[in-house]
């Protein structure tokens, strides 16, 4: 099918009222939650993920995408007006947005990273019309060892490229990878870690395990937290918020080049949008010629990484469409919920679903149209939700969670589980261990043993066939490559050490 | 050289030792005992062979590969300097959210969506310090309604607003 058929049949599907509608719904929930610090996207998803299962599958995919990357625009808002990142994508943005905030340069700042999450948005999608049906075409011929392979590069690089301990983010995907194998075996019907109890024998719901992790434990971080102080905006009028030329200057170039990292990052399987604007922050510093500027309102600071959050968003949607491997770990959750509304991820995706393939691409371009409006004539209205002070908003996001999870299986046992996980998930990040990790192991798990288990029965028993078919070759050596990082401390620290001079 | 003592009548306060080398490895621990408990569980699964796995042939790895990694996060934190004093564990907003949490969990289906939102806000608001209390009944009032219109009068949820279901 070629490109300009694909686009038809996407504006067919994206431009019908009710698809409108929802990618309407979803732009604004994800600025909401984006906007609104200790609410993030995922939390936001998986609240959302329940209520889809009464809606078309592809509107309920273009939705949940929608609070994807819209939270991705609305996160900006806080780092800039708040000190304070609406969402942990949008830490860099802190650096030098509030800065410029602080010299009363705060509409300026708003409208440069909302237009900058437009270009970087834009650029990536035309990115993911040109390789996601190229890489499903090449990925058709894949069998079990190279998915078991590309899958374990995805697990392998979110938790070595990270900004923690790496120790500690490959024993959260393991434990995620642990979680997954609670419930039914599915080839032999074995229960396995089900301890007697019924609503086990289905493993954890995704649901809860995703709201407990980000929801629950969010809440209980928050509660009693001092809440930051708005910094005063005043009016916004459009004549402060317009760059005049040398600033347009400033920011194009930067913008162009997050834009090409963002996509890049994005589009490896399993790192998201928090690397990618560390990435091209750094990246801008270390190329200014004049460093000293950043962090003290530096324009190139804040545009290229929210040109890059936003393309890596965008681009983590090339190997989650075409191979069926999530390119982050919400688009692992978007993974989900197309298994739970019966379409498989995979290569054959665009042939078998087109309608929902290119309408969920064009929504993209529709949703970002949206968010322009939203976020620079509509700034005002968000700008007022800061101050809704947060001890009223968490007791309603709790009865949300709560209910969210009931109304997935209509049973009371996965209130349980999203308190068990949201206690588990409020340790660990008293401990420095990265909850991500956790919910792409969880939702890959099952995957990863079932390729496995297959590449063994069709290799009779030869674990090197992994290495022996080059694709999938490759594959484990890049992965190899990314756990020699972790292991081999002087690999590490030379690589750390470029990133840390640049980050501070 | 020698640092210049503050005062000569106020003590000088004792330079604070790092805290006791067990909770710096708890962490690691916690995710070694983790792992030795899953694996425990996993021979109990046939394991099959590499020709076939059988169903605790994965678990096993995995349970093996955590307890190792857990190995690396304690040796990791020997060599990492003592966590500086942070906010001390908020116990508060734990119990007061799990509180809330269980009641709404054991009484929704028992007495109703309504009566179990208004307890699960009251207990989870006593989690800080200070509420104003009247914004938030008009938040429980709010919650209340729009729970039941959107999923029990819209999503048609198995539960009532009132009453046992």
């Amino acid at each position: 099918m070629d490109l300009w058929h694909g686009i038809q049949i996407g504006l067919q599907t994206a431009l019908s009222w009710h698809t409108l509608m929802f990618c309407f719904i979803g732009v604004t929930v994800g600025t909401f939650v984006g906007v609104l610090p200790g609410i993030g996207a995922l939390a936001a998803i998986s609240l959302a993920l329940p209520l889809t299962y009464y809606i078309d599958p592809t509107d309920a995919l273009i939705m949940l995408a929608g609070i994807f990357y819209g939270a991705q625009y609305g996160g900006s808002t806080a780092s800039i007006l708040l000190n304070l990142p609406g969402t942990a994508t949008a830490a860099i943005t802190c650096l030098d947005g509030y800065p410029l905030a602080q010299q009363g340069k705060a509409p300026l700042a708003l409208f440069v990273t909302a237009v900058n999450s437009f270009v970087g948005s834009s650029l990536a999608i035309v990115l993911v019309m040109g390789f996601a049906p190229v890489i499903a075409e090449f990925a058709l011929e894949f069998g079990s060892a190279e998915y078991f392979a590309v899958i374990l590069l995805g697990l392998v690089a979110a938790s070595t490229m990270t900004l923690g301990s790496p120790f500690k983010a490959l024993a959260m995907v393991v434990f995620g990878l642990a979680l997954g194998q609670v419930g039914t075996d599915i080839n032999t019907g074995q229960f396995r870690y089900t301890f007697g109890i019924l609503e086990l024998a289905d493993g954890f719901s995704l649901v809860a395990v995703a709201m407990g992790l980000f929801g629950v434990a969010e809440i209980i971080a928050n509660i009693g937290q001092p809440q930051g102080v708005l910094h005063k905006v005043g009016k916004i009028r459009f004549a402060d918020m317009w760059p005049n030329r040398s600033e347009w200057k400033q920011i194009w170039w930067p913008t162009l080049r997050g834009t090409g990292i963002g996509s890049f990052i994005g589009a490896l399987p399993g790192t998201g949008p928090g690397i990618a604007s560390l990435m091209a922050y750094a990246v801008e510093k270390r190329i200014s010629k004049t460093p000293e500027r950043f962090g003290n309102g530096a324009l190139e600071g804040i545009s290229s990484p929210e040109a890059a959050n936003n393309a890596s968003v965008q681009a983590a949607f090339i190997p989650t469409l075409s191979l069926g491997i999530p390119g982050d770990a919400v688009v692992a959750v978007l993974l989900g919920a197309m298994i739970l509304h019966g379409i498989t991820p995979g290569p054959n995706l665009i042939n078998d679903q087109p309608q929902m393939f290119w309408g969920l691409i064009i929504s993209f371009w529709v949703g970002n149209l949206m968010l322009l409006v939203l976020n620079i004539p509509l700034i005002g209205l968000w700008v007022k939700l800061l101050t809704i002070p947060y001890h009223l908003l968490y007791p309603g996001v709790l009865i949300f969670i709560c209910l969210g999870v009931y109304s997935a299986d209509n049973n009371v046992f996965d209130i349980f589980v999203v308190l068990g996980f949201g206690i588990i998930g409020y340790v660990m990040r008293r401990t420095g261990f990265p909850a991500t990790p956790v919910l792409l192991g969880f939702i890959l798990g099952p995957l990863l043993e079932e390729h496995f288990r297959r590449a063994m029965l069709l290799s009779k028993g030869n674990i090197l066939i992994f290495f022996e078919r080059p694709i999938s070759a490759v594959f484990m050596v890049i992965s190899l490559i990314f756990l020699a990082s972790v292991f081999l401390p002087g690999l590490r620290a030379r690589l750390s050490r470029g990133r840390a001079s640049t980050a501070d | 050289m020698r640092r210049p003592m503050p005062s000569p009548v106020l003590p000088v306060p004792e330079r604070k030792l790092p805290k006791p080398s067990l909770t710096r490895y708890l962490p690691g621990l916690t995710v070694v005992a983790f792992g030795l408990a899953m694996a425990s569980v996993a021979v109990t699964y046939p394991l099959g062979s590499l020709l076939r796995p059988g169903p605790g042939f994965f678990p096993l790895v995995i349970a093996l590969i955590l307890a190792a990694l857990g190995v690396g996060v304690m040796v990791e934190a020997r060599a990492a300097l003592p966590p500086e004093d942070r906010e001390p564990f908020a116990w508060r907003a734990v119990l007061c959210t799990s509180a809330g949490i269980l009641l709404f969990a054991f009484l929704v289906e028992r007495i109703g969506y309504v009566p179990a939102s208004l307890l699960l806000i009251g207990t989870a608001a006593l989690g800080e310090r200070d509420n104003d209390w009247i914004m938030m009944a008009v938040v429980a009032a709010f919650m209340a309604f729009f729970g039941t219109a959107v999923f029990i009068w819209g999503l048609g949820l198995p539960i009532r607003a009132f009453g046992a279901s």
